[in-house]
């Protein structure tokens, strides 16, 4: 019942071919995977900013106009 | 990653104003009247010693302030920014969760309040045990002092969290139960007099109100966030 093996159909046929196919997906990959963490360090550092910005405010109407959030959510205020 | 990054900001933006309403509420009829109560200690300790007042043993934030910058007045001002303030503690806490949740997806909602619930003690719970949330009017060391043991201690707590829960090598648990008990082992600046002008009922009734009104923040931004993430962020990355 076993077929023949048709060895031109075969995943290694063509070695140069087959590596530069894979050179391909691993850049595409590694370029996916690049784009991936930057764009999560850029969304944490922002938030902690952010946070920082509300909790640790220096400028006087902004400290005052969050004066009852730093309370609330335990910041030190003053 | 442009499209990515604004996947992220528009699921941070909208599930840190969401989770920030239930706060907002919470505070409304919570939280904000007894920072008020505390207020009137403080309001007539200025009065009685307008003149020479000892603002290192217990500030008071009317004559700290200034004349000059401008103040929300009580009311509708006071809310009304204290809501804003709110959504945009909201917002970073939400792009700090989102961020996270690229890098590793949550497997669903559930997920989502256990990742809230660490927010809840990296940024809440763990600085205040050294620093437990203060009315108004209460004595404290100095100001620079305490926030570089609260950003310490939130991030020692956030990494030991994450090298706890997140990885499994056991050298790396063991380092990360060090790395939450080293701000408390250090400890956290204390003034030289615990002085504070509210009674000790109402110091009591405001740290029961922040701890649960947090709570009730961190918990609706776990699930938020990752509910959000999930239904747009769904392809991206995976």
């Amino acid at each position: 019942m076993a077929r023949p093996v048709h060895y031109d159909a075969c995943l290694f046929s063509d070695p140069v071919k087959e590596m530069t196919m894979a050179i391909q997906a691993i850049s595409r990959l590694a370029g996916a995977e690049s784009a991936r963490l930057l764009s999560a360090a850029c969304a944490v550092l922002l938030g902690f900013g952010l946070v920082l910005a509300v909790g640790f405010a220096r400028v006087d109407a902004v400290h005052n106009a969050t004066h009852d959030t730093r309370h609330s959510a335990g910041f030190p205020c003053h | 990653m442009s499209l990515r990054f604004g996947r992220i900001a528009a699921c941070a933006a909208l599930a840190g104003i969401l989770a920030s309403l239930p706060l907002t509420l919470a505070q409304a009829w919570w939280v904000t009247p007894l920072i008020l109560q505390a207020e009137t200690y403080e309001d007539a300790q200025a009065g009685s010693d307008s003149l020479h007042h000892d603002s290192a043993a217990v500030p008071s934030e009317t004559l700290v302030a200034g004349e000059a910058a401008w103040q929300p007045e009580d009311g509708w001002q006071r809310t009304l920014s204290t809501a804003a303030a709110n959504g945009a503690l909201g917002i970073g806490h939400a792009l700090i969760l989102v961020g996270l949740f690229s890098l590793r997806r949550p497997l669903g909602v559930k997920q989502g309040l256990a990742w809230g619930l660490a927010g809840y003690t990296a940024f809440f719970v763990a600085p205040g045990l050294g620093l437990p949330p203060e009315l108004p009017g209460t004595a404290a060391a100095d100001l620079a002092a305490r926030q570089y043991w609260w950003l310490g201690t939130v991030l020692a707590t956030a990494g030991g969290l994450a090298l706890l829960f997140l990885q499994g090598r056991w050298q790396l648990r063991v380092a990360a139960v060090f790395l939450l008990a080293a701000p408390h082992v250090i400890g956290a600046p204390q003034p030289p007099a615990l002085l504070s002008l509210a009674p000790e009922a109402l110091q009591a009734q405001f740290r029961a109100a922040t701890l649960v009104s947090n709570a009730l923040f961190w918990l609706a931004l776990g699930a938020a966030s990752a509910g959000l993430f999930r239904r747009w962020c769904g392809t991206a990355g995976s």
